[in-house]
């Protein structure tokens, strides 16, 4: 007798619906799982044996073969054990109504369903294949419950997932939680980042950049000495985001679900932006996506929607400065490894911090000119033209910090940027995207729409060493700048002023 | 001409006027090919057309800093590339303390533009002393401490180097009246600025740039502008060759290696404004320009 449950792995930022199929011959007793597995599905087979008898049923003593299909994709993780179980029992004899029923969980020996990373993703997948009804372990039921469109099922254990598909009791519904909304333990909700702005005295320049990054999504470098506030400033980028809307607040649960950072339990809230802050220790895999077998999302991939902050920019390896490319000019990453290739969301907002030199001293540098060149060298050419706003931060005076008046805080300035993104998403019918760091280069012009003045101040920035990508990249700046003001034309002094924030 | 391989941008101004005023009368510039004062003597030279001498620390197989490959080319091809090393001799901090002995002795004249209090400039000064050659300096600011050695020269009776004319003086060359030094340098896309299409805010911040960097927050204080605006106002003064771009901010004087006005861009944008009916009223400097005055240092 052959029976089927339906489950799902992991595939990339995506999920793939899996069917676990159990067939029950004759012959001396065996159990074996087939179908591209690696090693934690292999050992499921004896969590599986020890949490059916533990749950006071009968593992069939015959030749019991499971089948993960497709078999062709590679499997991986320990959350087809409830799939597997159930899909033993049933083809043991027990009646179990199944009918497009999916399940998600790890066994424990006692048959208790443990949690298990990426649940969102892979309850997305399976309520797109149009699956009724899905179980989860109890710790999973409110990420499964962000998903919508699929009856959500929280088991804690073997036995009561059983009982209910037998019809002997009831597994709680878990009621979907409007996307965007708060799925949080009930505390109040921090709306800014690691800082407010309104804790920062002085430093208009680097304020306005951080102000026009958040707009536009353009990428930001704060370089000076240390002790100048740069990580700070940069801190305060995540504040000025807007919510994230249903969609991206999806995206995120299932990018972050899938790095198991959800194991632990819920953030305190799902609707601000992501701020990731990876330390330049960090390895490649880590950063771009990797682990066994298909690659997890990596650092580039769970600041979708949010903010990647990388502190000491040149002390990154060259290689990983190299990976930010892609992203930087596609918003995502393909990640190929021997198993496959997978492309992974990395939409995020960039900034960075620098030291000016290697001995990081602004005033009495001791570093030597072949020092301060090797020191530029570290990031390439293409990348350092890739960088939208490049602002010196200086150690604000004692004079202005003491001063007791507070600064614009994050929320005043987090209102300008919406209704700065708000304007570009109005236009987003004919130009197509959401964000001006995002738009096309054919029709970059027409969109901007320049001054005569600021053709000419084009024209000059180029003759002065400014590379095309460089000037149109300056231009999506400057009609972030007029979006801000509320302009419908760019005029010239936006145009400068983006200029004017490029790497000489 | 020597001096400190760290300059101010006020040392690297200093040395290419003077070496760009020599080269223009004739004169032979020598210098040693290494970071800071050499290369800008040597680049001020190279754009004046004259003809010069580098003087290598080691052997020709070798290239130190390797970024000056392009500027040791140019100047072989108008000059001489020199050293008293076999070619596969490497670099050496010592070797380059020998190689100034022979600056100071190809020399007619020794003109120390930028030096702390210990550069290896100042042994290049000692020695022409010893070998009889007129010694000059360029004055400097006392804060400075790139000028600590040169105003201390000044002091134990160096010749004041205020102009290529006083350094071709100090060589013995008879020279043609004034130095064609500032016609070398006027081709400066600043000269003028009246014509350009500068806004009220460029105009503005122009008024409160100084010859030191100033960061943006500072000039917009200055001016009275928000800093987004002076931002946008100061770079349309760096773009049209007005103002510079430096590590800490803005200051006067046009970038290095600035596309010269006569780019054919910045020429329609002249004729621009000459086409239209009312061209902006022009505003005159407080004080005064250092690209039109005529004796600017």
């Amino acid at each position: 007798m052959i029976t089927t449950v339906l489950s799902a792995t992991a595939h990339g930022a995506e999920a793939l619906v899996v069917s676990v199929e159990a067939d029950l011959s004759p012959g001396l007793p065996s159990f074996q799982v087939v179908g591209l597995t690696d090693r934690a599905v292999q050992e499921a087979r004896e969590r599986v044996r020890a949490a059916i008898r533990n749950s006071g049923f009968d593992f069939p003593r015959r030749r019991l073969t499971v089948n993960l299909a497709p078999a062709e994709v590679p499997k991986g993780g320990t959350g087809f054990d409830l799939a597997i179980a159930l899909a033993c029992l049933a083809a043991g004899g027990r009646a179990l109504t199944l009918g497009g029923v999916a399940a998600l969980g790890e066994l424990a020996l006692d048959g208790a369903v443990r949690p298990v990373a990426g649940v969102v993703a892979l309850v997305r997948a399976l309520a797109v294949a149009g699956v009724p009804a899905v179980v989860v372990p109890m710790a999973n039921a409110w990420e499964a419950g962000l998903v919508g469109g699929v009856r959500v099922l929280a088991a804690p254990t073997l036995a009561a997932a059983v009982a209910h598909l037998e019809g002997r009791a009831v597994l709680p519904p878990v009621p979907p939680a409007p996307a965007g909304g708060t799925v949080s333990r009930g505390a109040a909700l921090p709306v800014a980042g690691p800082t407010d702005l309104a804790e920062i005295r002085g430093q208009g320049v680097a304020r306005r950049a951080l102000e026009i990054a958040a707009a536009g999504g353009h990428t930001l470098l704060l370089t000076g000495p240390p002790g100048s506030g740069k990580t700070m400033l940069a801190g305060a980028l995540a504040g000025l985001l807007p919510d994230l809307t249903a969609r991206a607040t999806l995206e995120v649960a299932a990018l972050h679900s899938l790095a198991g950072a959800y194991l632990a339990g819920p953030p305190p809230s799902m609707a601000r932006p992501p701020y990731r802050h990876p330390h330049h220790s960090i390895s490649l895999p880590g950063l771009i996506g990797g682990g066994r077998g298909l690659p997890r999302p990596g650092e580039l991939s769970l600041a979708s929607h949010g903010v990647l902050f990388l502190d000491e920019l040149m002390e990154f390896p060259r290689s990983h400065l190299e990976a930010l490319r892609q992203p930087l000019e596609e918003r995502r990453l393909t990640v190929v490894r021997a198993q496959g290739a997978v492309v992974l969301p990395a939409e995020f907002t960039l900034v960075a911090a620098a030291n000016p030199c290697a001995c990081g001293r602004r005033r009495g540098c001791v570093c030597s000119p072949a020092d301060l060149r090797t020191y530029r060298a570290r990031l390439s050419a293409p990348l350092r033209d890739r960088l939208d706003l490049v602002v010196e931060v200086d150690a604000v005076p004692a004079a202005d910090l003491l001063r007791s008046e507070r600064s614009e805080s994050t929320d005043a300035v987090r209102r300008r940027v919406a209704d700065a993104r708000g304007r570009q998403r109005r236009r987003a019918p004919t130009t197509g995207v959401a964000l001006n760091r995002d738009l096309p280069v054919a029709t970059l012009r027409e969109r901007v729409g320049l001054e005569r003045h600021g053709e000419v101040l084009v024209e000059r920035a180029m003759a002065s060493g400014v590379t095309a990508r460089g000037v149109h990249r300056a231009l999506r700046v400057a009609r972030t700048i007029a979006d801000l003001a509320g302009r419908e034309r760019v005029a010239t002094a936006d145009v400068a002023e983006a200029l004017g924030y490029r790497e000489r | 001409m020597v001096g400190t391989r760290r300059p101010t941008g006020y040392g690297i101004a200093a040395a290419r006027h003077l070496a760009a005023g020599v080269a223009a009368e004739g004169g032979i510039v020598i210098s040693g090919l290494a970071d800071g004062i050499d290369a800008a003597a040597h680049s001020g030279a190279l754009d004046a057309g004259g003809v010069q001498i580098a003087v290598l620390g080691h052997g020709l197989d070798h290239q130190y800093p390797a970024a000056h490959h392009r500027l040791r080319v140019a100047i072989a091809t108008r000059g001489a590339v020199c050293t008293e090393w076999p070619d596969p001799v490497p670099p050496a901090p010592f070797r380059f303390l020998r190689r100034n002995r022979l600056i100071a002795a190809l020399a007619d004249a020794v003109v120390v533009v930028e030096a702390d209090a210990r550069s290896g400039a100042l042994g290049t000064a000692r020695l022409a002393v010893a070998l009889g050659r007129p010694l000059l300096a360029v004055p400097g600011g006392i804060f400075t401490p790139q000028s600590r050695g040169t105003n201390h020269l000044l002091r134990g009776g160096a010749t004041l180097a205020l102009s290529a004319a006083d350094c071709l003086r100090a060589a013995g060359a008879t020279t043609s009246g004034p130095t064609r030094s500032a016609g070398a340098l006027g081709t400066a896309p600043g000269a003028f600025p009246d014509a350009l299409p500068l806004d009220g805010d460029a105009r503005r911040l122009r008024r409160v740039l100084a010859d030191a960097a100033l960061p943006v927050g500072q000039l917009a204080a200055a001016a009275g502008l928000p800093v987004a605006r002076a931002l946008a106002a100061a770079t349309q003064l760096e773009l049209f060759g007005l103002a510079r771009a430096e590590a800490g901010g803005f200051r006067l004087g046009s970038p290095e290696g600035t596309v010269p006005i006569e780019s054919a861009a910045a020429e329609r944008a002249v004729v621009r404004i000459a086409s239209r009916s009312a061209p902006p009223s022009p505003v005159r400097p407080e004080r005064p320009d250092p690209a039109t005055d005529p004796s600017p240092w």
